[in-house]
């Protein structure tokens, strides 16, 4: 009986805190949005499980315990190892021909990032987070989840998982966040522009812009190159034709490998101690900022540059420049065509500003890391 | 650090941001002018064919270009 009562008192259920069960219902939510509602599933269900195996009393499977999750963690977050892995991946499934075929729309997807330094700056300035912190909770409006954990296991790794869980949650909530935002910045006008086609790409082209993007990027923001250096290699792999069998194991096997690791661990930092804190409340809302202001920043750009075309672009297309690759530019040709009656769709000319979304996010990453790090 | 670092640094990096991704928009469109989509030539035996098939209904027509649009 004694026995029988040593075990029971060091087992995990006598060590439950009530923080843990706290912990267990926010995993159970991230599960239950992934498998009902679809929200990015792939992310949400290892980081919902990883959330739970963190908060298992005395079970070692914190990202910060000594067991294997801690290992992963070790190894693969604070080496920098799994997120460029994941633009590895990125780069092999992204199709740069329509920001190619525009290339002024690269202009979009910088003035989408507005919202990472708002988001910035205000977390700073009227939160009281520290200069690395207010970065890490700014990079969320970039809409990039590989960019934010990179970003925010360099700086502040204490936030990973609130930073993580914003900048997947505002991702999977983009259809909900941007249409409000795009109605108020345009006019009716303004939805209607029909853009005309993007001009041809030579194959030649197609090939030489991750080399030459992949050069230029990092030897001027030289912190950037793990993930711009990484994306464009990937994307390499995509277009030279002659990698077939490196092509499908970077944008499949390998990816979802990473994938299940990066989530796994990342939502195994979120333990009750670390994650129950005032400041996961206030990063969550400082997200939301980051990300309308990241949308508005691309629509209004998209409004000044018309100012100065003959052939006006569609402002709305704008609103894509935030990263969440193909989600903002799909929520766009939605809105547009809804409000046209289906005249205009215009979803290839909102990809170019997502895609260059990827990289302006990547690079601002960089250019955190250069200046704070 | 002060208050007004923060806003140097971000307004630096939003300015670095933009710069960057011009001078990329920049050199793609270069590149593109310099390496042209080429125009795809029209297959031997499809011209061939064609101007067969058109010198057969209107005697005397030559063929130059033939167009595949998609």
């Amino acid at each position: 009986m004694e026995a029988f009562l040593q075990l029971a008192q060091g087992s995990g259920f006598a060590n439950l805190s009530w923080g843990n069960w706290v912990m267990f219902a926010v995993a159970g939510t991230l599960i239950y949005l992934a498998i009902v509602k679809k929200y990015e599933p792939l992310l949400l269900i290892p980081i919902g499980f990883g959330a739970i195996l963190a908060n298992l009393p005395l079970a070692e499977m914190g990202s910060h315990a000594d067991g294997i999750i801690g290992l992963i963690y070790d190894q693969g977050i604070k080496t920098e190892l799994l997120p460029p892995i994941i633009f590895l991946g990125i780069g092999v499934l992204t199709d740069f021909r329509p920001l190619l075929g525009r290339p002024l729309t690269f202009l979009l997807g910088a003035s989408a990032q507005l919202g990472i330094f708002v988001a910035a700056l205000g977390a700073a300035l009227l939160l009281g987070f520290s200069f690395k912190e207010a970065a890490c909770i700014g990079i969320i409006g970039g809409a990039d989840g590989p960019t934010s954990i990179f970003l925010t296991s360099q700086l502040a790794p204490h936030l990973l998982g609130p930073v993580a869980v914003a900048a997947y949650s505002y991702m999977s909530l983009v259809p909900i966040i941007q249409p409000p935002i795009i109605r108020m910045l345009t006019s009716k006008r303004e939805r209607a522009i029909d853009m005309p086609q993007m001009i041809k790409v030579s194959k030649t082209a197609i090939i030489l812009f991750p080399i030459v993007t992949g050069i230029i990027a990092s030897l001027a923001i030289p912190s950037s190159a793990p993930l711009i250096g990484m994306l464009m290699f990937g994307n390499l792999l995509r277009e030279c034709g002659v990698t077939e069998r490196l092509r499908k194991t970077a944008g499949g096997a390998l990816i979802d490998i990473v994938t299940i690791f990066l989530g796994l661990t990342v939502g195994a930092t979120m333990d009750a101690a670390g994650f129950l804190i005032p400041s996961t409340l206030k990063i969550l809302v400082l997200g939301a900022v980051a990300f309308s202001f990241s949308t508005a920043g691309g629509v209004i750009f998209a409004k000044i540059l018309n100012l100065f075309l003959k052939k006006k672009i569609n402002p709305c297309i704008g609103a894509a420049g935030v990263s969440a690759v193909p989600m903002a530019a799909r929520v766009v040709q939605k809105f547009v065509s809804d409000a046209t009656d289906g005249k205009v769709n215009p979803l290839m000319p909102a990809m170019g500003p997502n895609v260059a979304g990827v990289i302006g996010s990547a690079v601002a990453a960089g250019v955190f890391l250069t200046l704070l790090g | 650090m002060g208050s007004m670092d923060l806003v140097h640094i971000c307004a630096s990096a939003f300015a670095a941001v933009f710069f960057l991704l011009m001078v990329l928009a920049i050199v793609m469109r270069v590149i593109i002018v310099v390496f042209p989509q080429r125009e795809a030539k029209a297959d031997a035996a499809v011209l061939a064919a064609v101007a067969t098939v058109a010198a057969s209904v209107y005697s005397g027509t030559k063929i130059t270009k033939v167009e595949e649009i998609k």
